[in-house]
C-alpha cells in the first residue's frame, strides 16, 4: 500500500459520486432539457475519470477509501420554483471542487514522482473537471435569482 | 418563363387542382433576369416594381423612402401612396443592398398592410372570450396586474419576448423600459430562433458581435463557401447578386453545405449533402485538410490570432473518411471542397440556420470563422464572414439589447460598462440587472410554465406557432396564472391566447430605422396612417412607463424622448465608442441616398464597408463584450480566464470535438426531421400569408421525401402522410424530391389562423408540433433542424403537392 496510491483511491471515488450525482440530478430535472442534457454527459464525462485513474490506484496499492468527505445531499427547506434545482446544482459544483482539489492533490504527488502517464491522465480530467464546475456555476448564477427571490 | 416551370411542372397546385392562370413574373422566377458582370467591378442596378392592379405609375401621390421588413437583406424599396394607402412598391436604385431589385417578398408581401383583418382596437379578455376596448382600458388592466406583480413578486416575475420586426427606436425603448425601468433581465427576442448563433459565434472568435464582411465582398470574392443558407430562397436579392457573379466573366467557386437540393446546391462545385445535425464533424474536417496541406497562412495566424494549438490538436482526429462517415458523404468531395477553400485567394464564408438551429450551433458556426481566420481571410475585399441574420431588424435587437444581451454590445460582467449605462439613463448601476446571462426565450417560457414569471407581454411574435414543441408551448400561454399580453398587427394564433391584446402600428405606419445583415442602417418613414387606432410600438411602451411611473434616479421621467428620431437620438449616445457606432448617422444623412453601414462616426462619417481590416479584433478586455463559453457546455469564462487567455487584439480560435445529435433516428422514428422556409413565405405567414400572390404560390404545409424512401413506404407525389415525433403530429401532403435520403423536410410557416384560427383540432400541419424542446448551449438557440419522426401513409394524394417547384421543393423528376 502507498499514501498516493490512496490519494488515487479517494479521487477515483469521489469521480465516481460526481458521475452518479450528475445523471440522478439529469432524470431529477429532465423538464429543464439543458440540465438534462448536460448533466448526462458530464455524468458520463466523470464515470470515465473514475475508471482511468482505477488502474493507477491499483499500480500503486491504494487502501480502499470510504465514501465523499462531502456534506450529504441537503434538502431544500424552501419548495419554490427552481429552488430544488438550486440545491442539486450547488451540491454538485461542491462534489466537482472536492473532485478538482483531490485530482489536484494526485498530480503533485505524480509530478513528484515524475509518473509521466499519470500526470497527462489527472491533468486530462482536472482540465474537463475544471469545465465542469464553471458550467455548474454559470448554471447556478442563473438560477438562483428567479429561485430565491420571486414570491 | 410565364406560366409553369420550365421541366412543365406547374409552379403550385393549390387544393390539388392544377392552377396554370395568371402566374406574377416574380413568382414563377423569384430572382429575375440577369445582369451579370465580372469579377471586381460593380453591381450593375435593375429596379423591380410592383403596383396594384390597376394603379398606373402616373396615379402615385408619392414615393416615401423606405427599406423591405421580409428577410435579413434589407433591401432599399419606396412605398407608393395614392389616397392615403399603400399602392406598392418600387427598388430603390441607389441602394448599395439592392441597386433597385425586389424579391417577391418584398414585391408582392406590403398588401398586409392593407388587408381587412388587421387590428384596429385593444381587445381584453371578458368572460373567455376577446372584445374590444380602448386604449385607457387596456393599458390599465396591463398596469394595474404589472404594479400588483411588482409589489408582491417583484421584477423577476415579468417576462418580454419581441422580435426581429420591430424598428431600432422601439426595441431601444423596449431595452431601456424593461432594465432600467421594471428591473427585469427577461428579456428576449424571437431573433434566438433565428440569429442569436450569428451572435453568439462572432461573440466566441472576436469577443464582440458585429458582421465581419459586408455585401460588397460578393464583387471581388473569387470563392464562395455557403454553409446551411439557402440563400436563393432566404435572401433572395443576395442571391441574385451572387448569380450575376456567377453568370459573368471569372465566376467565383462555389461551395454548398446542405441536406437539400437547394437552388446554390444545383450551382454549386462541390455540394455536401451532409446528414442534417454533422455539421462539426464536417467543418473540423475541412480544417484539418487546411492544416495538413498548408493552406494556411502560419505568418497571419501568429500575429493575429490565439488558440491554434488547440484547434490543430482536435481538428487533427478528423479525417476526410472520418467525416465522410459521420457525414453521409464522399471523402473525395470533402477533400476537394477543402481544395477550393484552400486554393481561394478571396474567400467569403457565409452561413444561416443550416447551422444555427442544427446539432453544436456555435462550436460550428465557430469553425467557418475559424476556416477564414486560418487563411487570414477576414477583413479584406472579398474575403470575410458573414454569419446571417433570419430577420429584417434582428441586428438592431442584438445591438439595443432588446434580446437580453446590453445595449450597445456592453459585457453584462464588466462593471465600468454597467456604469456607462447607469450614466447615460442616471440610474443606480444595481437598477440594471447584470448578475447572469441574459434570460433565453426558452428560459423565459420555462420560468412562465413553472410560475416564476406571472405576466408574459409577446410583442411582434407568434411563439404558438414559431416555437419548438408547440403543444407544450400552448399549454404555457393558455395557463390560468400566466398574464398574456400580445402587441401585434393580427389576431395571431399566439394573440387568440392573449389576455390583452394591443394593436401595433407596422412598416410604412411608423418612422425608424433598422439594420440588415451586413450592419448597413436605413430609413423607414411612415408612408400612411394607421388603421383604427393602432399605435407604433415605441408609444406603446412609452405609453406603459408613463403610467408606471418609471423614473431616473432624481425623480424625472426615465424615458426622454418622444419621437423615433429623438429615441435614434438617445440611441447614437448610447451606442457611442462601441463597435455598433451610430454616433455619425442621422435620420437627415439617411434620407435621399443609399443606407449606410455602422460604425459611422466623425472619423468615418460614410460608414465602414468592411470590420477588422486592420487585422485587429475587439478582443481588449475592457472593451469586449463577452469573456466568451467553453463551445461544449456553455460554461461562461470570467474576467480572469480571459485575461489568462490574453487575445489582447487578436482573434480566438476556438474548437470542439463532434457529438452526435441527441435525437438521431431510431427503429421506432427512422427519419431525422429537418425544418425551414419557402421563398414565398416569411415567419409564420403573418404577413406574406395575406398576400395574394404569396399565398398562393405556396399555399398549405407540405414534407419533402427522397424518391427512395418514398416507395419504401409507398407513397408517391401528393399522397397524404402523417409525421409522427415523440411529441406530436402533423398531417400533409408528401413532395419527392432530390433531398438526402433519411431525411425529410418540412416548412415551419404554417400554423392555424387560416384554417380554425387557433390549434391544431382539425388538422395539425405545423412543423413544431414535432419539434424538439433543446437549444445550443451558448446561443441558447432551438434545435430546430434535427428530431426523429415517423411516417406513414394515410390516403392517396388528388395531384402533386403544394409546395413550389421553382426552388429546394422543386419535384425530383423535374431534375
Amino acid at each position: 500500500m502507498s499514501r498516493l496510491g490512496t490519494a488515487i483511491r479517494r479521487s477515483h471515488y469521489v469521480e465516481a459520486e460526481l458521475a452518479r450525482t450528475f445523471a440522478g440530478v439529469a432524470e431529477r430535472h429532465a423538464d429543464e432539457p439543458d440540465v438534462f442534457h448536460l448533466c448526462t454527459m458530464l455524468g458520463e464525462q466523470s464515470k470515465e475519470h473514475a475508471a482511468r485513474l482505477l488502474p493507477f490506484a491499483q499500480r500503486y496499492r491504494g487502501l480502499e477509501a470510504g465514501a465523499s468527505a462531502t456534506v450529504a445531499h441537503p434538502t431544500p427547506v424552501e419548495t419554490g420554483p427552481g429552488s430544488r434545482l438550486l440545491a442539486d446544482l450547488s451540491h454538485l459544483f461542491v462534489l466537482a471542487q472536492e473532485c478538482w482539489i483531490d485530482g489536484t492533490v494526485v498530480r503533485q504527488a505524480a509530478l513528484a514522482k515524475r509518473d509521466k502517464e499519470l500526470v497527462s491522465t489527472i491533468s486530462a480530467c482536472l482540465e474537463e473537471t475544471s469545465t465542469q464546475v464553471r458550467w455548474l456555476q454559470t448554471r447556478i448564477k442563473t438560477t438562483a435569482p428567479q429561485a430565491l427571490t420571486i414570491e | 418563363l410565364g406560366l409553369s416551370h420550365p421541366s412543365g411542372w406547374p409552379v403550385f397546385v393549390p387544393g390539388g387542382r392544377v392552377f396554370r392562370t395568371v402566374v406574377e413574373e416574380r413568382i414563377a422566377d423569384p430572382w429575375g433576369r440577369r445582369t451579370p458582370h465580372p469579377r471586381a467591378s460593380s453591381w450593375p442596378s435593375r429596379v423591380d416594381q410592383h403596383l396594384a392592379d390597376g394603379v398606373h405609375p402616373d396615379d402615385v401621390e408619392q414615393w416615401v423612402q423606405s427599406a423591405c421588413v421580409l428577410c435579413a437583406n434589407g433591401c432599399g424599396l419606396d412605398i407608393a401612396v395614392k389616397a392615403g394607402r399603400i399602392v406598392g412598391v418600387r427598388g430603390r436604385e441607389v441602394d448599395r443592398i439592392n441597386k433597385g431589385r425586389l424579391g417577391p417578398k418584398g414585391l408582392y408581401g406590403w398588401q398586409a398592410n392593407n388587408a381587412d383583418d388587421r387590428l384596429v382596437r385593444p381587445l381584453v379578455r371578458d368572460g373567455g372570450v376577446l372584445r374590444e376596448t380602448d386604449w385607457d382600458r387596456a393599458m390599465g388592466l396591463v398596469v394595474s396586474r404589472s404594479q400588483d406583480l411588482l409589489g408582491d413578486r417583484g421584477p423577476g416575475s415579468f417576462g418580454f419576448y419581441n422580435s426581429g420586426q420591430l424598428f431600432l427606436e422601439d426595441y431601444y425603448t423596449l431595452a431601456v423600459m424593461t432594465r432600467a425601468g421594471l428591473g427585469t433581465p427577461h428579456v428576449d427576442g424571437n431573433t434566438r430562433l433565428c440569429t442569436a448563433t450569428a451572435g453568439a459565434a462572432l461573440k466566441e472568435s472576436f469577443s464582440s458581435d458585429g458582421q465581419p464582411a459586408s455585401y460588397v465582398d460578393v464583387e471581388s470574392c473569387d470563392t464562395l463557401f455557403l454553409v446551411g443558407h439557402n440563400v436563393a430562397e432566404t435572401e433572395t436579392v443576395l442571391w441574385m447578386r451572387i448569380l450575376d457573379r456567377l453568370e459573368g466573366e471569372h465566376p467565383p467557386k462555389l461551395v454548398v453545405v446542405d441536406p437539400r437540393p437547394t437552388v446554390p446546391a444545383q450551382h454549386a462545385d462541390v455540394h455536401l449533402a451532409i446528414r442534417n445535425g454533422t455539421n462539426l464533424a464536417l467543418l473540423n474536417a475541412l480544417l484539418n485538410e487546411l492544416i495538413a496541406n498548408r493552406w494556411i497562412d502560419r505568418r497571419w495566424i501568429d500575429e493575429h490570432t490565439v488558440g491554434f494549438a488547440g484547434l490543430e490538436a482536435v481538428v487533427s482526429d478528423y479525417t476526410a473518411e472520418r467525416a465522410a462517415e459521420i457525414c453521409g458523404v464522399q471523402a473525395e468531395d470533402i477533400r476537394a471542397a477543402a481544395k477550393i477553400l484552400g486554393e481561394a485567394e478571396a474567400l467569403l464564408s457565409t452561413a444561416l440556420q443550416g447551422v444555427y438551429q442544427s446539432n453544436q450551433a456555435t462550436a460550428s458556426a465557430c469553425q467557418i470563422n475559424n476556416i477564414n481566420l486560418l487563411r487570414g481571410m477576414i477583413g479584406k475585399p472579398g474575403a470575410g464572414v458573414l454569419q446571417m441574420n433570419g430577420q429584417p431588424t434582428a441586428q438592431n435587437t442584438r445591438e439595443t439589447g432588446a434580446d437580453g444581451d446590453l445595449p450597445g454590445f456592453r459585457n453584462w460582467q464588466n462593471e465600468s460598462h454597467i456604469e456607462e449605462l447607469a450614466a447615460l439613463w442616471n440610474v443606480e448601476p444595481l437598477q440594471i440587472p447584470h448578475y447572469g446571462p441574459p434570460t433565453h426565450a426558452m428560459q423565459i417560457f420555462r420560468y412562465a410554465e413553472e410560475g416564476s414569471i406571472g405576466l408574459l407581454w409577446i410583442i411582434g411574435t407568434n411563439p404558438a406557432v414559431s416555437l419548438p414543441q408547440l403543444g407544450r408551448i400552448q399549454s404555457i400561454l393558455a395557463r390560468e396564472e400566466l398574464f398574456v399580453v400580445v402587441q401585434d398587427c393580427f389576431l395571431t394564433e399566439t394573440a387568440g391566447l392573449a389576455d390583452v391584446v394591443l394593436p401595433s402600428a407596422i412598416w410604412g405606419e411608423k418612422t425608424g430605422t433598422f439594420t440588415n445583415a451586413d450592419r448597413t442602417v436605413h430609413l423607414s418613414e411612415q408612408a400612411v396612417e394607421p388603421p383604427g387606432v393602432a399605435r407604433p410600438d415605441m408609444a406603446i411602451f412609452l405609453d406603459y412607463a408613463e403610467r408606471m411611473g418609471f423614473r431616473d434616479k432624481d425623480g424625472a421621467p426615465l424615458l426622454t424622448w418622444s419621437t423615433s428620431e429623438e429615441a435614434f437620438e438617445a440611441w447614437k449616445a448610447c451606442s457611442k465608442g462601441r463597435p455598433c457606432d451610430y454616433s455619425g448617422l442621422s435620420y437627415d444623412k439617411l434620407r435621399g441616398g443609399s443606407g449606410i453601414p455602422w460604425p459611422c462616426t466623425e472619423d468615418a462619417p460614410d460608414g465602414t464597408e468592411r470590420l477588422y481590416a486592420d487585422g485587429r479584433f475587439h478582443t481588449e478586455a475592457g472593451y469586449c463584450e463577452d469573456y466568451g463559453h467553453d463551445l461544449v457546455t456553455g460554461a461562461a469564462n470570467d474576467e480572469a480566464d480571459y485575461r489568462a487567455l490574453n487575445p489582447a487584439g487578436r482573434a480566438i480560435l476556438k474548437a470542439a470535438h463532434y457529438r452526435p445529435p441527441h435525437e438521431p433516428p431510431r427503429d421506432d422514428y427512422p427519419f431525422s426531421l429537418t425544418t425551414g422556409r419557402t421563398v414565398y413565405h416569411f415567419h409564420t405567414r403573418t404577413k406574406t400569408g395575406r398576400s395574394p400572390q404569396l399565398n398562393a404560390a405556396a399555399p398549405d404545409a407540405w414534407v419533402e421525401l427522397a424518391p427512395p424512401d418514398a416507395r419504401r413506404l409507398g407513397v408517391g407525389e401528393g399522397d397524404r402522410v402523417a409525421i409522427e415525433s415523440p411529441r406530436g403530429r402533423i398531417e400533409v401532403a408528401a413532395r419527392l424530391t432530390g433531398i438526402k435520403e433519411g431525411v425529410a423536410f418540412v416548412p415551419f410557416h404554417y400554423g392555424y389562423w387560416d384554417v380554425d384560427a387557433s390549434g391544431p383540432s382539425g388538422r395539425p400541419r405545423a412543423a413544431n408540433e414535432l419539434t424538439v424542446t433543446e437549444w445550443d448551449p451558448v446561443s441558447k438557440q432551438p434545435v430546430y433542424k434535427v428530431a426523429a419522426v415517423r411516417i406513414e401513409k394515410i390516403a392517396e394524394g388528388e395531384g402533386p403537392a403544394p409546395a413550389p417547384s421553382t426552388t429546394a421543393s422543386a419535384p425530383a423528376e423535374a431534375r
